[in-house]
């Protein structure tokens, strides 16, 4: 890939990999450091990564980034936790779909979550999510399954309330 | 009969798009007949997320990450590999010239003795050993000075600081926290296995000298400031490394980080 053509890919991938960084961070900064990571690492590779597989690349680099992101934020909150003894949240209220279907998102593990936003926002087929995140079809199919049953149980159990 | 899982499974290919048009057509028309997997199918409906156009949060700023060829191209491969070429001919060179022929071997024994004194056929191995040593001198003499690299011991401590511009930080986009101002993180205890640099490789320890790394856009460091923990970012940072000899005790490594154009934005970690 030439210098031009990592630029394109700047262009064209930049906005879709914050997304999805601040999907499942939510948080701005950290996403855009991902984004920031992402992009220096193909910077780095440029010359063996072809231009049509820049996006794969940088997804599973952001994908890589994020797992060592809540691994480092796991041993803080544990630490934290354990410091400040922390109350049970309290129930939470629901306005709408989209926040019942975000705060559901939130709550699925962090690899359910990755495929999920991948075939959604992404369109990624069941093997491209499995180059990005280092799983076989049909375990990503499976994570898929599992996940929107997930989310089918918490939306259905507040159905009523909606 | 299908059981309840894999009737949920044939629902979710349904959506999915999995099925064959036939299989599709059966699911179809239980869904249609039942009204329990009608709601199983319209709730499975809504966990496709969607997201409206307007919606779509945009990355900040994508300029900052556009690079050019000679941001990262030091040198051109051609001279790359050129240089490469000439220091591979240039250390075989060295060899040759240190590691004669056997057969030049017995000539510069023979050169270097007189005529009377050359050895019989049962003396060669005391020439041989005496020529060996005439090697090892002149190979002694041209071996360059070994050149001192400084292994960084694995739990030193790496006080952190980092001089800014003052008027640079008015200019400063990113709101600065004020738990976070310069001055008031002038030095600091970083482990060295804390600091996360992009191009690790590019950092390099040499004894009493600076070594630039300056190949990095942006650095986050972990910092404890007023006894809190942060994550601290800084975006173009001029980063250079100097060794602290200390008598008797272990040497400490000075990490310098200067940025023209300031940017550093703190997180707390909660």
């Amino acid at each position: 890939m030439t210098a031009l053509e990592y630029n394109q890919c700047v262009d064209q991938h930049s906005n879709v990999l914050y997304r999805f960084a601040l999907h499942q961070l939510k948080d701005q900064d950290e996403a855009q450091e991902i984004v920031q990571v992402s992009f220096e690492k193909l910077w780095i590779k440029h010359r063996d990564v072809q231009f049509e597989k820049a996006k794969s690349y940088l997804f599973t680099t952001a994908h890589r980034a994020m797992i060592d992101f809540w691994r480092r934020q796991q041993r803080t909150t544990q630490l934290t936790e354990a410091m400040e003894n922390r109350p049970a949240p309290a129930t939470p209220v629901y306005k709408g779909l989209k926040e019942v279907l975000e705060k559901a998102l939130a709550a699925l593990p962090e690899i359910q979550r990755t495929v999920v936003l991948l075939r959604d926002y992404e369109g990624y087929s069941y093997e491209e999510i499995g180059e990005i995140t280092q799983l076989n079809e049909s375990q990503v199919k499976v994570y898929i399954f599992r996940a929107r049953q997930k989310m089918k149980e918490m939306i259905g159990s507040l159905e009523a309330v909606l | 009969m299908n059981t309840k899982e894999e009737m949920e499974m044939k629902v979710f290919d349904l959506l999915e798009g999995n099925l064959s048009k036939e299989e599709a057509m059966a699911v179809e028309a239980l869904i249609q007949r039942d009204p329990h997997w009608a709601r199983e199918y319209r709730l499975m409906q809504l966990t496709y997320l969607q997201e409206a156009e307007g919606e779509k949060p945009v990355y900040p700023n994508p300029e900052k990450l556009y690079r050019t060829a000679a941001t990262r191209t030091l040198f051109p491969r051609r001279a790359y590999y050129g240089s490469a070429a000439a220091a591979v001919a240039l250390l075989a060179i060295g060899f040759w010239l240190r590691e004669p022929a056997p057969a030049s071997r017995l000539a510069i024994a023979s050169e270097s003795l007189p005529a009377q004194s050359v050895p019989a056929p049962e003396g060669r191995s005391a020439a041989a050993a005496r020529s060996a040593k005439v090697q090892k001198v002149q190979a002694r003499r041209m071996k360059p000075a070994p050149m001192p690299v400084y292994e960084p011991p694995r739990d030193c401590i790496v006080p952190l600081q980092y001089d800014m511009d003052e008027d640079a930080l008015l200019a400063v986009a990113e709101p600065v926290p004020s738990s976070l101002e310069p001055r008031s993180v002038r030095t600091l205890p970083l482990p060295v296995q804390q600091l996360q640099l992009a191009s690790p490789q590019s950092v390099r320890f040499i004894d009493g000298k600076y070594i630039p790394v300056n190949q990095r856009k942006s650095l986050y460091f972990r910092l404890m400031n007023q006894g809190r923990e942060m994550l601290a970012y800084v975006t173009d940072p001029s980063i250079r490394f100097e060794r602290l000899p200390r008598e008797g005790r272990i040497d400490r490594l000075r990490l310098r980080i200067e940025t023209q154009r300031i940017g550093i934005i703190a997180t707390l970690i909660e």
